[in-house]
């Protein structure tokens, strides 16, 4: 219980900045995270802390150890818009498809995350204003919604209450509450009557799992999961739903711990970076234009370069494996990209990194240059000006680790920072 | 010649080539999954038009973004200009946004780098 409430406060301590930015624009209701989280991942926390290494990158090789799972998790945190939703849906969407998921499955999973989002928005507190948290995660056969808001303490009763009652019915008397419901009426003031709880609980076909956490003597966070079994027969017992909660709960504490504000894992295709692209288009709405050109390419560059130049392990062809990371500390933001890469290639990689992180803004000019004069070779994925590039927008050096994995390869995680006025900072000279 | 246009996706640019009417523009953003593929048909187009080019080619860059690949293939393009502008007069008008001085910075390493005329436009 006070995990969850520390981390709130983290939360609010850490994100207060960023939401205030937001608030003038998009109205008291604008913050919300949302996260997606992939089976097992509770087995690579805690994650070893290292000299060498960020937090961010520690946090970005914990979620990778499960890629080859192929599963679907991000994290969002800024303004709730139509724009941000579908992007959401959209790249949600894609990894149902790549799963090959039946219809039945992914109209399902959908209608409850589309319902999900609405209660984080509908539901969300006007005075505190706390962002949301919104998680789909996918174990074995069965996907699992959570969703977070705050509530007033005075609405908990009767939401729980309603959240019983529902729980208490079978399918069929869902059913015929529904009904009863549409026909009689017993509307809230809120415009919900408990029928998107009943939906969800009809169409998942699973008990309504919950937690409130109460945050002072006025609010709590409301932590609600839905859990869809895409195999008939195959459910998992509530222990294991039960389980899942906490285990988004501890995820939760994680992503604010580290500044995040969007987390994506699963496989990277161009659709996905469009998408990407539509959620961080949104970030810094009040930043100069250069940085958010900036930012817009870093995104472009880092997520190209996982399907360019990853490998994937498990020989699918619907993208490579990898995790998307942004945050923003201050005024500074993050975006950070790990993919798979063959140990093979590690050392060259490395090199080339070292090089360009050692170079001053002039040599990097001419480096650039010198590539973009050299001679195409068949085969080029792309034009060997990534690196430099990422490193001249950001103006800091680039920040990377390298990870080995049980076979042929390894995990490459690469963090790139800007922040509005950054300047070039040259490498120390060694004498 | 037939004029070559490509209408802009999200992830790729709006490409006007077009003689008869002395267009020659390519704009929008530009960070496609495969800039190469995206640009052969581009940089095939102009091949074909170097062998019977108006006596005077205005082109015109208007991009907001574009990605490093697509930044090797614009030089392609400027490649096959400069070798136009050896035969027929070619002005290069390269536009970027008053604040986006990466655009203009672009602009200026790749007027360096050819010998044709590159005029930088303010926008």
């Amino acid at each position: 219980m006070s995990y969850c409430f520390q981390a709130f406060q983290g939360y609010m301590a850490s994100h207060r900045f960023f939401y205030l930015l937001k608030a003038s624009k998009h109205g008291p209701f604008g913050g919300y995270i949302i996260s997606c989280v992939l089976e097992k991942m509770i087995y690579f926390y805690p994650f070893a802390m290292n000299a060498t290494t960020t937090n961010t990158l520690q946090f970005a090789h914990s979620l990778f150890g499960n890629a080859e799972a192929g599963g679907l998790h991000y994290v969002y945190q800024g303004n709730f818009s139509m724009e941000l939703t579908n992007s959401i849906l959209g790249i949600a969407e894609s990894n149902l498809e790549n799963h090959h998921e039946a219809a039945g499955v992914k109209k399902k999973v959908y209608f409850i995350m589309v319902e999900s989002l609405q209660n984080i928005t509908r539901h969300q507190n006007d005075d505190l204003a706390a962002p949301g948290f919104f998680i789909i995660r996918r174990t074995g056969n069965d996907y699992y919604v959570t969703s977070c808001n705050t509530i007033s303490n005075n609405e908990i009763e009767l939401l729980e209450s309603k959240l019983l009652e529902v729980n208490s019915l079978d399918q069929d008397s869902l059913k015929s509450h529904y009904k009863d419901i549409l026909m009689h009426g017993g509307i809230s003031d809120k415009g919900g009557a408990g029928l998107g709880l009943i939906e969800m609980a009809r169409k998942s076909g699973n008990k309504l799992v919950y937690d409130f956490e109460e945050i002072n003597d006025k609010v709590s966070y409301f932590f609600f999961q839905t859990k869809i079994s895409s195999v008939r027969g195959t459910e998992t017992g509530a222990g294991m739903h039960r389980d899942n909660l906490e285990e988004a709960k501890k995820l939760h504490a994680d992503i604010l711990k580290n500044n995040l504000s969007l987390v994506y894992q699963g496989e990277f295709t161009q659709e996905v970076v469009k998408c990407a692209l539509t959620m961080t288009e949104g970030i810094g709405d009040k930043d100069p234009l250069l940085l958010k050109k900036r930012s817009f390419l870093i995104v472009v560059e880092l997520l190209q370069n996982i399907f360019k130049h990853g490998q994937n392990p498990s020989g699918g062809k619907e993208g490579n494996p990898g995790v998307f990371l942004t945050g923003k500390t201050g005024d500074e933001y993050l975006f950070s990209a790990s993919n798979v890469i063959l140990k093979g290639d590690v050392a060259k990689l490395r090199t080339k990194l070292e090089l360009v992180n050692s170079l001053s803004k002039p040599e990097l000019d001419t480096l650039y240059t010198k590539v973009l004069l050299e001679e195409e070779r068949p085969g080029d994925k792309g034009a060997g000006l990534g690196l430099i590039d990422l490193r001249l927008k950001s103006g800091h050096a680039l920040i990377y680790d390298f990870r080995e994995l049980q076979d042929d390869h390894a995990v490459f995680t690469l963090e790139v920072r800007i922040s509005p006025n950054s300047t070039h900072h040259d490498p120390p000279k060694h004498s | 010649m037939i004029p070559l246009n490509i209408p802009e996706t999200e992830d790729t640019p709006k490409v006007t080539l077009d003689p008869a009417n002395g267009m020659f523009e390519i704009s929008k953003r530009s960070y496609p999954e495969d800039a190469t593929g995206f640009y052969a048909p581009v940089i095939g187009w102009l091949g074909q038009y170097m062998s019977a080019p108006n006596p005077e080619t205005n082109f015109t860059f208007r991009l907001e973004y574009f990605n490093t690949a697509s930044a090797k293939q614009v030089f392609k393009i400027l490649t096959v200009l400069d070798d136009l502008s050896k035969q027929s007069k070619v002005t290069i008008r390269w536009h970027y946004n008053k604040q986006d001085q990466d655009m203009l910075a672009s602009g200026q390493r790749y007027s360096n780098m050819i010998g044709a005329e590159m005029v930088m436009v303010e926008n």
